[in-house]
């Protein structure tokens, strides 16, 4: 008994003293983050990027991580003095807002050295759309594509996303799907920022999750009404769902939905500048500026978007967006590429690849299904022993249907009208028909 | 590049349209050089037979005088291959010499310096003077988003950057007809989607040539015509000069492309992007956004007054004498809708076309000149330039030409492919060779197709588009599988 009371007390001390050490860890790691809105928040340092930190915290009960730049945050107290993982030398929270050296230029290490040598943050350009024909959000822009991008972006330990923006809009279907690989999967593990090249309708919308938005000087971004056919708006409910969806994702990006209301539908928007900066926006024309009259869609140019402030500034070039975003020195991770004006990473080689193959595929479609359908006919009207050679053909052409959906899931649905277990079904309906044909 | 050029000529109307084919050749044909080249400009020479006129900043300009009053003289010239007229007051000018008037015609070849001596059509400078500030000439004629296309304007600059001058100078004149030139079309006819040919062609200015080049030129747009999409061209370069009777706009009616087609809000999201996409331009070049909007948009009002010579733009209608107004709304009840007198005189104030006068006094516009050589000496170089003879001429036309003979070809191979017959006897060989020379014809629609793209309109297009020919070649084969020797 005494040996079982014994052998008690040591688990309990045992159990005490784990205790103590889960709740010392936890101690050690109670930051205090006051922000610039007011809020103050408890939490853990999760990481650290020039200023910009990304912060754990419970909301209702649940554990999230967000990222909060230089501007945002007032003040931050670490209590057991740890720094969390720091990626770069660590910028003290009084000096966060401090702009970089505007003399000095970023870098951008000459083709053939070594971008691990440098202690400068390692930054990519992921290009969403390229304009021409390849740049429908949904199809050249989709969430599977630059999710699969994630694990290249690590590999080459990146750890600012620049995405670039060049799409004219696309399917209202995948901009929410866009939108949570950004906030969940791309925020928690990289500094993400937008520059706009062009981001017209659903590409805008997919931008809006962003927090830190550049544009490029010809660049542009709105026209967000929902339309289908003949031009005919989306209305009813269907417009009620998109509009709550764009608000939900302007506080994603910590945009007033204001903006993006304007942008969708015609309603007017003002604004007041106060002599901080801060903007404060009215869905009328009663603020001192008209941003959108009424009867009006709004689409921001590079001017009125960093006149009110939802654009953090203009750039051409890497190195002018690397001084706007505060670096004084950034390596740009990638090959330079002839006529291509930023270093082309693995992860936008893997995009510009994946956009490729769709053209061609998009472009091929009738082709392959035709070769498929004239193949099994020929099939069917020659005799068995030379069915072979046809049947062949309508499978080559049969696997370059799968193929192209593999590559980009979304044309199942786009090219087929079908979900992804119907597109199954349908190939699986098409190789019992070719195993038919080689059965006597 | 320019050898790609002509290889892709070469390949295309090979054997077909063997004048063309030669032309685009290059260095080695004297013949095409001395048609194709750019002639020289005129400069001063001693007993050439023409006026001349001797200035007091030293500049001489030689031609032929048309009209003199007692305060003014206007002679007619020729410079880089460009026939102009000025208008001198005489109080700048130190003398006037009459020549014979035998020479003075500047269309002849009599104007160039040399005329029996091409220009050297090589990739090196034609002088070696240091001093000199080169000068290279792209002229844009043609139909926008055809004649003036990227492909063509590429390769120019491309051979320009081979030179690497100083000054690149685009000669805006584009073709604003319709029906072959018989019917002028109206300002007041708007073209604005051309937009989207025009982004297709800002990059080389925007983004290539401050990439590529080491040496930066500096980008001047000299408009005589600047009409449709070829008005947002300009607007991408920071040196712009207007003809005196240069206009740039043919954009207006924004409001009226898509007619009632569909609901407002998704027409207003059609005006909105598209404005969003034609005002980055104008930001780009460094010209307010707003122009745009006045351009574009009937119902737009914007006036101006000057401020230190500067404009201050005031989105509404003028209130003083020192206002002025540049468009109204355009309504109709209120009177202020352009009657046909207005438009008939190009003078309608819905939306706005600058002239050169507008332009001039908006700042859009750093001057107006009516010849290269006024432009020259409104650069500032006048005594010390050389126009550079390089291979624009030839490129910009080999693209046109060679477009017009795709055209062509495409039906006439359509039509080839249509007429192929299975040859006597009809046997399997023999319609072995008739697919045969199907899918070969088919190839060759594929080429010109793909060459010529961007400037081919698929409703003009007399065949088959690509993915289709694919299709074709596709069943072909599979038609040539199925086929078998015939049994004796």
């Amino acid at each position: 008994m005494s040996r079982i009371t014994s052998t008690l007390r040591s688990l309990m001390v045992a159990a005490a003293i784990a205790t103590s050490i889960v709740f010392g860890a936890l101690t050690a790691r109670a930051d205090t983050l006051t922000l610039k809105d007011g809020r103050t928040l408890e939490g853990e340092v999760a990481r650290e990027l020039n200023g910009y930190i990304w912060f754990k915290y419970k909301v209702g009960g649940l554990e999230t991580t967000q990222m909060f730049s230089p501007a945002e945050i007032t003040k931050l107290e670490r209590t057991t003095g740890t720094p969390a993982k720091t990626d770069t030398p660590a910028a003290k929270p009084s000096d966060q807002t401090r702009p970089s050296d505007p003399a000095k230029p970023s870098t951008r290490p000459a083709p053939g050295t070594s971008a691990k040598l440098s202690s400068a943050p390692r930054a990519a350009v992921i290009t969403l759309g390229e304009g021409g024909d390849k740049d429908m959000v949904g199809l050249y822009m989709t969430a599977d594509a630059i999710e699969r991008a994630i694990p290249l972006l690590e590999k080459e330990k990146v750890e600012i996303v620049v995405f670039r923006i060049n799409s004219g809009g696309g399917a209202l279907l995948e901009i929410q799907k866009l939108s949570d690989v950004i906030e969940l999967k791309y925020k928690p593990k990289f500094r993400v920022v937008a520059w706009i090249e062009s981001a017209i309708s659903a590409a805008a919308m997919t931008a809006h999750c962003i927090e830190e938005i550049y544009f490029m000087p010809k660049g542009n971004y709105g026209a967000c009404t929902g339309w289908s056919g003949q031009l005919v708006a989306v209305k009813g409910r269907q417009l009620e769902e998109v509009l709550y969806m764009m608000e939900r994702i302007s506080a994603r990006g910590k945009h007033d939905p204001k903006i993006m209301r304007s942008m969708q539908i015609m309603d007017p928007l003002s604004c007041n500048i106060d002599e901080n900066g801060d903007v404060q926006w009215f869905q009328n024309d009663s603020g001192t500026f008209l941003v959108n009259p009424k009867d009006r869609i709004l689409t921001f140019n590079s001017e009125t978007a960093s006149k009110y402030k939802f654009s953090r500034g203009t750039a051409s070039t890497i190195e002018e967006l690397g001084k706007l975003m505060g670096y004084t020195e950034l390596v740009w991770v990638g090959k330079e590429v002839p006529g291509v004006p930023y270093p082309i990473c693995e992860a936008e080689e893997l995009q510009r690849q994946f956009r490729a193959k769709t053209y061609m595929d998009t472009l091929r479609l009738r082709e392959y299904w035709d070769t498929y359908q004239t193949n099994v006919g020929v099939a069917r009207s020659v005799p068995f022993e030379e069915r072979g050679k046809f049947v062949a053909r309508a499978r080559g052409a049969l696997d370059n249907i799968k193929r192209m959906v593999k590559n980009n899931p979304n044309l199942a649905l786009f090219q087929f009208n079908m979900l992804e277990e119907q597109f199954k079904e349908w190939v699986e309906e098409r190789e019992e028909e070719l195993r038919r044909l080689t059965r006597r | 590049m320019t050898t790609k050029l002509s290889n892709r000529l070469r390949r295309a109307l090979g054997g077909f349209v063997g004048l063309v084919a030669l032309a685009g050749m290059g260095p080695a044909l004297p013949i095409a050089a001395g048609v194709l080249t750019t002639p020289t400009p005129v400069v001063a020479q001693e007993g050439s037979g023409q006026d001349a006129l001797v200035f007091k900043n030293g500049r001489r300009i030689e031609g032929k005088i048309l009209d003199e009053t007692p305060t003014t003289i206007t002679i007619q010239f020729m410079t880089a291959g460009i026939s102009g007229t000025s208008t001198f007051q005489k109080s700048e000018i130190i003398s006037i010499t009459r020549g014979t008037g035998a020479a003075a015609a500047p269309e002849t070849p009599a104007a160039v310096k040399d005329p029996v001596k091409p220009a050297p059509r090589t990739a090196a400078p034609s002088s070696n003077d240091p001093s000199k500030k080169k000068v290279y000439i792209i002229e844009l004629s043609g139909e926008f988003g055809k004649d003036i296309s990227q492909t063509p304007i590429r390769n120019a600059v491309r051979d320009a950057k081979k030179f690497e001058p100083d000054y690149l100078i685009f000669v805006m004149d584009n073709d604003w007809s319709r029906s072959g030139g018989l019917e002028e079309i109206k300002d007041d006819e708007g073209a604005f989607d051309q937009l989207f040919r025009a982004e297709d062609i800002a990059p080389i200015l925007n983004d290539e040539i401050p990439r590529e080049w080491e040496r930066q030129p500096t980008v001047v747009f000299w408009v005589k015509k600047a009409m449709g999409g070829a008005a947002f061209l300009p607007f991408n370069c920071r040196n712009i000069y207007f003809h005196s009777e240069g206009k740039m706009g043919g954009i207006g009616g924004l409001t009226r492309i898509f007619g009632n087609m569909g609901d407002l809000v998704v027409r207003e999201k059609q005006f909105s992007l598209r404005l969003g996409h034609a005002e980055g331009m104008a930001i780009q070049g460094g010209y307010d956004p707003r122009l745009i909007l006045a351009m574009a948009r009937d119902e737009y009002v914007l006036s101006y007054r000057l401020e230190g010579g500067k404009p201050v733009y005031l989105e509404r209608m003028p209130q003083s004498p020192d206002e002025f107004l540049l468009t109204d709304d355009g309504d109709e009840q209120g009177g202020r809708r352009d009657d046909i007198v207005a438009l008939a005189r190009g003078e309608g104030n819905d939306c706005l076309t600058l002239t050169s006068k507008v332009a001039f006094e908006l700042g859009v516009s750093k001057g107006t000149v009516d010849s290269m050589d006024d432009l020259i000496f409104k650069l500032g170089i006048a005594r010390n330039h050389e126009i550079i003879p390089g291979n624009s001429k030839r490129i910009m036309k080999g693209w046109s030409d060679g477009l017009v003979d795709a055209r062509r070809k495409l039906a006439k191979l359509w039509r080839d492919f249509n007429e192929v017959q299975v040859a006597a006897p009809g046997g399997y060989q023999q319609r072995t060779q008739a697919r045969g020379r199907q899918r070969a014809i088919c190839d060759e629609m594929q080429t010109l197709l793909k060459r010529y793209e961007e400037a081919l309109d698929a409703r003009e297009v007399p065949c088959p588009d690509w993915a289709t020919l694919n299709i074709i070649k596709e069943r072909l084969k599979t038609e040539q599988m199925a086929d078998r020797p015939d049994r004796r």
